[in-house]
């Protein structure tokens, strides 16, 4: 596989850990008050639960707990960075992961104690929805043409590009792997590029068909609509984004002194920061307008008369069973045909594992572009 | 909007061609309109498509839908069948045993005379138009 040129800095790593650990540091600590208001730890709960004195315990506890295992996590990975930069990286992210579930795990089972039983009323709109992706057919090509204008532009320079050159970097910033000049090593990364960008574009479509309403209808059901809308919208800037590095990786060769430079990345290189910093920025702008909208769009000024649901307004729930969410997290639920639900902790969607098909996309997801990988790395070596 | 109760005794498919029929005689769905096909439907209520199908394949029996492989359920415009004297007794039958039902479980027999007024007004209006 055609990897992404050295880190010459760990400082850089570092700070890129910082970043991630801060990040994740701030959703965990948000998350709860995103949720749809009759779920609490997604836990079915009356809406007018989140007021009493036991649930405002329960989210200062798990905050606290999320703040404690963060900073515990930020330290260890400064700390590990200094010895090795990826080691860092991992052991805090990793430690952070461990605390997050650990305060969430502890919430959600005093929250069962308050549990309501969900609604068993269903509602649907009658008016056949549009199927249409944000943008259009004409937004979506764009990724695609981007990737082949690249190769295009790869074609025609292909004198200029080294007989061989690396293809992947050690931390210590020296090359451990080089590729022959080939179609392989060369258009790798674009048809890498291609292939998840067509996963993303799938993903959008059944996304748009195979996910259900919660509350059909008035503000409510328009404030979803954005949502989903806008869940859409960022799956195609991923695309875009997915394009630009794809694209970026596969013009490395050209720099002039990367199939000949022995040590670290020399100024003005093509860094792995960038992509980094790059892919770091898109996830932070995407986190803020998701956090505006709250889950399913239940924190858009107007969704439910510019208020959160009024206690007892409303059917409870989010029209799927609580035995159904397995930590809370993972759906499984054979008899709903829906392939898509929305998160009850978090934001966005999740796939229902009780339909055979969330495997296969699963399967077809993890493994296309692995073994696309494999085979281009023996293909171009 | 179609809404059923999937705690309710009345099996699904009853309950979505109950809840169409109710819309389709008051004119909420015209005829030439589209409904949502049978696997959209059914994601967005969470029952089989199985229960869709058959509450569309019952509707489309009597009358009121045209189904089309792959474009989904089209409202007709359905002439009035002439009325047995079957049928006038067995809604009479339902009403007098569904009144009782009422009665039964506490509902003021006033509050069921202004329900069935308004059931009445809301029939002559659709009659007049």
């Amino acid at each position: 596989m055609k990897a992404l040129p050295p880190m010459t800095s760990t400082f850089e790593l570092t700070a890129v850990t910082a970043g991630i650990l801060v990040l994740v540091a701030v959703l965990a600590y948000l998350t709860p008050g995103l949720t749809r208001p009759d779920l609490f730890f997604a836990v079915t709960v009356p809406a007018s639960f989140r007021g009493t004195p036991e649930a405002r315990d329960i989210l200062r506890r798990y905050r606290a707990w999320v703040v404690i295992h963060s900073l515990i996590a930020l330290g260890l990975g400064a700390g590990l960075a200094r010895i090795n930069g990826l080691a860092g990286m991992l052991a805090g992210i990793g430690l952070q992961q461990a605390g997050w579930f650990l305060a969430y795990y502890r919430a959600r089972r005093r929250v069962t104690l308050h549990a309501t039983p969900p609604t068993t009323i269903r509602e649907a709109e009658l008016r056949p929805r549009t199927a249409r992706l944000p943008g259009g057919w004409v937004l979506q090509i764009g990724p695609f043409a981007a990737l082949l204008a690249a190769a295009v532009y790869l074609r025609s320079r292909w004198a200029d590009l080294p007989e061989r050159f690396p293809v992947h970097w050690g931390l210590d910033g020296q090359p451990d792997r080089w590729a022959t000049r080939s179609l392989a090593a060369v258009d790798g990364p674009l048809l890498i590029g291609a292939v998840v960008s067509a996963s993303l574009v799938v993903l959008s479509w059944l996304l748009l068909r195979q996910s259900r309403q919660i509350r059909p209808g008035g503000l409510a059901g328009l404030a979803e609509h954005r949502f989903r809308h806008a869940v859409l919208s960022v799956l195609l800037a991923c695309e875009y984004l997915l394009a630009l590095i794809f694209t970026w990786t596969s013009l490395v060769p050209l720099s002039a002194n990367v199939a000949t430079r022995q040590g670290p990345a020399q100024p003005g290189e093509p860094a792995v920061s960038a992509p980094l910093v790059l892919t770091l920025l898109f996830v932070v702008a995407v986190a803020a307008i998701l956090i505006r909208l709250g889950q399913g769009g239940t924190r858009l000024a107007g969704a439910t008369g510019g208020r959160r649901q009024p206690p007892g307004a409303g059917p409870v729930g989010d029209r799927s069973p609580d035995r159904c969410w397995k930590a809370g997290v993972i759906y499984v639920n054979p008899d709903d045909p829906a392939l898509f639900v929305e998160k009850r902790f978090g934001l966005g969607y999740t796939m229902n594992f009780g339909r055979p098909a969330a495997w296969v996309i699963l399967a077809l997801f993890l493994l296309v572009p692995l073994a696309l990988s494999v085979w281009l790395v023996h293909a171009g070596s | 909007m179609l809404q059923i109760d999937l705690g309710s005794a009345t099996p699904a498919y009853g309950q979505i061609a109950n809840g169409l029929r109710a819309l389709l005689v008051a004119r909420d769905l015209e005829p030439g309109e589209q409904l949502p096909t049978v696997r959209q439907l059914a994601v967005d209520l969470g029952v089989h498509h199985n229960t869709v199908a058959e509450a569309y394949r019952q509707l489309a029996s009597e009358g009121w839908l045209d189904l089309k492989r792959g474009r989904g359920a089209t409202v007709l415009e359905r002439p009035s069948p002439f009325p047995g004297p079957a049928a006038r007794a067995q809604f009479t039958r339902r009403l007098e045993e569904l009144l009782a039902k009422a009665i039964t479980d506490g509902i003021s027999r006033g509050d069921l005379a202004a329900d069935l007024r308004r059931c009445a007004a809301e029939v002559r209006e659709g009659v007049a138009r």
